[in-house]
């Protein structure tokens, strides 16, 4: 399953001038759901460092899960109403969140415009 | 020679429950007084492109304020409010709206609110409805239960995070520049503002009791919601509209929950028809 080019979306993320602001600082890691399929994404000092496939073991700081086909609408360039935002789709679609509340909210700015620019680089 | 906007500012001074507030407010135009209520933890500033709209100012008198502890409305003096959890009561919106009213010696003015403005405009036209010529819901409900959240404040969490989840609550289609100024206006207030603000738009206010009784042929109400609005959702003010006899209400594309200020040129375009109608009506 390639639900964005995950290459293009590391390096424009780190290139990426609002993220850097909103990003900054962040230490930690993201992991993410798709359906049966996981994605480990690891911060360091407000950069994505790297992107894998989480062993049994690896926690992360805040994790998001969401059915396949609630991620494919999420990444659309214009999501039906609800889906077009992550915080939209946790309250009122079929994703949820669990992890540390400090991190998820102080960073919800540079997650929000993370899940943008993986919006950009979706494959459709 | 400068170039000015219309609109123009002053203070006015209310007393509420024996404290006296020095209330910030903006005009711009003349005839109907329209008055505008901004949504929770932010402030008149969310009015400005309906103050600078000929179409709207030749008719009408716009008149956004400043609720006390938002914008340029500073805390009262008179009052040791730092010693007290600040939380804005329906007793306080209420005696607000029509102190402002009557300090202003405004004729039955039409009311206009968003969000938690939506929904005492809900609660104006069932408990005061001779005060008004007409009153205006954008993202009005039933009632909002579970946003009175203690991630709006924390001191482990900065003023950072609010304007970050109020992004979600636009379009996708709307203007980033709007966008972007409307989310900076979250971040412009008082720390304990916007989560006091939600105790009256999460906590107290339910019209599911009374809203049966509300009498539209006293005082037309009418609802306008963005599709894109997660906190009310156009379903929740559909079923507002259907408990009250004569509420007009219409869904808005293109827009969410701040539609006067992340979108105004679509909002405009459904607010014109209700204005037109309630001048026509005298």
């Amino acid at each position: 399953m390639t639900l964005f080019n995950a290459q293009a979306f590391q390096s424009a993320l780190n290139e990426d001038g609002e993220f850097k602001i909103a990003g900054r600082f962040l230490d930690g890691a993201l992991k993410l759901h798709f359906a049966d399929e996981a994605l480990l994404l690891k911060f360091r000092d407000g950069q994505l460092v790297s992107m894998s496939t989480p062993s049994l073991f690896d926690t992360a700081d805040v994790v998001i899960k969401g059915p396949l086909s609630s991620w494919q609408e999420f990444l659309k360039p214009v999501p039906r109403p609800f889906f077009h935002d992550m915080f939209a789709a946790i309250v009122r679609q079929q994703f949820e969140w669990s992890g540390n509340s400090e991190t998820f909210f102080a960073y919800y700015g540079a997650f929000r415009r993370m899940f943008q620019i993986m919006r950009d680089h979706a494959i459709h | 020679m400068a170039r000015h906007d219309e609109t123009v500012g002053r203070y006015v001074y209310l007393t509420i429950n024996d404290i006296e507030y020095r209330v910030y407010y903006e005009s711009s135009g003349s005839g109907i007084p329209l008055i505008c209520q901004h949504t929770a933890g932010a402030h008149g500033f969310q009015w400005r492109h309906l103050m600078e709209d000929k179409d709207i100012t030749s008719k009408y008198q716009v008149i956004a304020w400043d609720l006390p502890f938002h914008g340029k409305s500073l805390p009262p003096i008179g009052d040791r409010h730092w010693e007290k959890p600040y939380n804005l009561t329906r007793d306080f919106f209420l005696k607000f709206i029509l102190g402002f009213s009557a300090a202003l010696k405004l004729e039955r003015p039409v009311f206009i609110g968003c969000s938690m403005g939506g929904q005492v405009a809900v609660d104006l036209v069932a408990h005061h409805p001779e005060s008004f010529r007409a009153s205006i819901g954008v993202e009005a409900s039933l009632n909002s239960p579970g946003y009175y959240l203690d991630q709006f404040y924390h001191p482990r969490i900065s003023n950072e995070a609010k304007p970050a989840t109020m992004y979600g609550l636009c379009a996708p289609s709307s203007p980033e520049p709007n966008i972007r100024e409307t989310i900076f206006g979250y971040s412009q207030g008082a720390p304990m503002v916007f989560k006091g603000d939600l105790y009256y738009y999460s906590v107290e206010y339910n019209a599911a009791p009374y809203v049966d009784q509300i009498d539209t042929s006293k005082c037309p109400l009418y609802l306008l919601t963005g599709e894109y609005d997660f906190a009310t959702g156009p379903d929740d003010t559909r079923a507002l509209a259907a408990r009250i006899k004569g509420a007009k209400f219409t869904e808005m594309r293109d827009n969410g929950h701040f539609p006067m200020s992340e979108n105004p040129q679509v909002f405009r375009e459904y607010l014109l028809p209700i204005l037109e109608e309630i001048a026509a009506k005298g």
